[in-house]
């Protein structure tokens, strides 16, 4: 096919006197128009990955969610216990550190819990889901009373308490030669200083070096022949919390695994009930006291006059 | 990935046809002239021209996904340019003047009214040649004035011309020769100054 010859003074002059344009409002339009069609954002192309960072928020959330639905609540609530009672604690340390001399280690909680702890065994499996019910019993009541105490006044009436109660828990409490800390429990100057950690709850009490002993030597077929230092030598190979956490549990199944373990941590729980009892009868509230103290002979049966103090022992409430 | 002003109509086509909106503002900015004066010349209202203008961009944007490079991209818009057209002389009662013979009917082609005053001017300097230019083409045939402006303003060869008009070849050849033939006449004085002006500058 043969091509057109063009004119070149035609063609000149033409792009010479043609320059119309189309208005720019119709050009922002027909660009709108365009934009609009392909999904796009006016300031220019739109980043197709805009929802990486939407979808990474998502997912962690999700995650984090679903982590906290299946956490068991027993690995929960203790931490928060621990910390809430962390500051008497503490307190009542301070309070215990002079009287144990040069032995301050045996006062102070260790940083950390033991490195490993063995399963329970399968036929304790039951015994050990009846007494974390005790345990967050414990607990709760535990929550309800403790901050408000000064820590001076408590250490001086748990004192107090430990020498009115100091036959009865000698009928009750198993023998010195059984727990290894209890030599260094007993020694204090020839008084019974260290009896705060029988009256705190499960959490508490795992804190304490002498504790998480008891649960070792008790442990079947597991660490009961460690060395007494064998917990402060393998703390710091662990994180500081998730460690207390495990080592209450892990304390909890050895300690409800021995059915006598298990009556003696309700022993524990002997003096925070009998307390609330003497409030709610200081408090002219005979009915609530009157109850309680049923309900304290009820769970103790024959031991619960051996366990009351004096006056409660004999008290006879006249309910109106 | 190349910039859009290195890359092809059809590559820039396509890419719009992806969802680029940047290569439709390219292929827009190359084109828009071209196909606005196509347009203006044919309808000679500038309101019309904008509205047909607007309409064949529209059917380009919703026609984007059917799009493919068989040939070339001027003649497929260009295409759209000249059916819009045809729809519009359609609806105005004017198809007939489109159909019109090169040399048969110069009395209606004459009846055609001159451009109007709302039309956008041109540069100063060239104002007069413009004004001489647009009414000659005015005189000229539907025909022959579409394909001399499919070749100036799209830059279409012989063949994309007779092929977007539906005509031989031979024909949209004669339409040119004859259009700028009277052209010529019609602008003789002013293209030979032009053209003494071009040879002093190019000597």
């Amino acid at each position: 096919m043969n091509e057109f010859e063009r004119d070149r003074e035609v063609d000149t002059a033409w792009r010479a006197a043609s320059r119309e344009e189309a208005p720019p409002a119709l050009d922002a339009a027909i660009r709108a128009e365009a934009r609009r069609a392909v999904g796009a954002a006016p300031g220019g192309k739109r980043n197709k990955h805009w929802w990486y960072p939407l979808a990474t928020a998502a997912a962690v959330a999700v995650l984090a969610v679903s982590i906290v639905q299946l956490t068991p609540r027993e690995q929960v609530a203790p931490t928060v216990v621990a910390e809430q009672s962390a500051a008497p604690r503490e307190a009542r340390n301070e309070v215990a550190r002079p009287s144990a001399g040069s032995d301050a280690r045996l006062a102070m909680p260790p940083p950390a819990a033991p490195a490993a702890t063995p399963p329970p065994p399968v036929e304790t499996q039951s015994a050990l889901k009846r007494e974390q019910g005790v345990a967050r019993g414990a607990i709760e009541s535990e929550r309800g009373a403790a901050p408000a105490q000064a820590p001076e006044a408590l250490a001086k009436k748990q004192s107090a308490e430990a020498t009115e109660e100091a036959p009865a828990r000698a009928k009750l409490a198993p023998p010195p030669q059984e727990k290894p800390d209890a030599g260094p429990t007993a020694t204090f100057g020839g008084i019974r200083a260290p009896s705060f950690p029988r009256s705190e709850p499960f959490p508490a009490k795992t804190a304490q070096p002498g504790a998480r002993r008891d649960a070792y030597a008790q442990a079947p077929g597991a660490v009961a022949n460690a060395p007494a230092g064998a917990g402060e030598m393998q703390a710091p190979r662990r994180a500081p919390a998730a460690p207390v956490v495990e080592n209450r549990v892990a304390a909890a199944k050895v300690a409800n695994a021995d059915e006598a373990k298990a009556k003696d941590a309700g022993a524990e729980n002997v003096e925070d009930w009998i307390k609330r009892i003497r409030d709610l009868k200081n408090e002219g509230r005979l009915d609530d006291a009157a109850k309680e103290l049923a309900a304290f002979r009820v769970a103790f049966g024959e031991r619960a006059d051996a366990l009351l103090p004096p006056d409660l022992r004999t008290w006879t409430p006249v309910t109106k | 990935m190349p910039a859009p002003a290195a890359q092809s109509d059809e590559d820039l086509m396509l890419a719009y046809a992806a969802g680029d909106a940047a290569a439709f503002d390219a292929l827009y900015a190359r084109h828009k002239g071209g196909v606005y004066r196509y347009l203006l010349r044919q309808c000679r209202q500038s309101s019309v021209a904008d509205e047909l203008f607007q309409d064949v961009w529209t059917n380009l944007i919703r026609a984007r996904a059917s799009y493919a490079p068989t040939a070339k991209f001027t003649t497929w818009l260009y295409r759209l340019a000249h059916n819009r057209l045809i729809d519009h002389y359609r609806a105005s009662g004017h198809l007939t003047l489109v159909s019109v013979d090169d040399e048969a009917h110069e009395d209606v082609i004459a009846a055609i009214p001159a451009a109007r005053s709302d039309e956008p001017q041109p540069r100063a300097e060239n104002r007069e040649l413009g004004e001489r230019l647009r009414a000659a083409l005015a005189t000229l045939p539907p025909a022959q004035r579409e394909a001399f402006l499919l070749q100036q303003e799209g830059g279409l060869s012989l063949a994309e011309i007779a092929d977007l008009t539906g005509v031989g070849a031979e024909t949209v050849k004669s339409r040119l020769r004859y259009a700028v033939g009277k052209l010529r006449s019609e602008l003789a004085d002013q293209l030979r100054d032009m053209g003494d002006g071009l040879r002093e500058g190019s000597g």
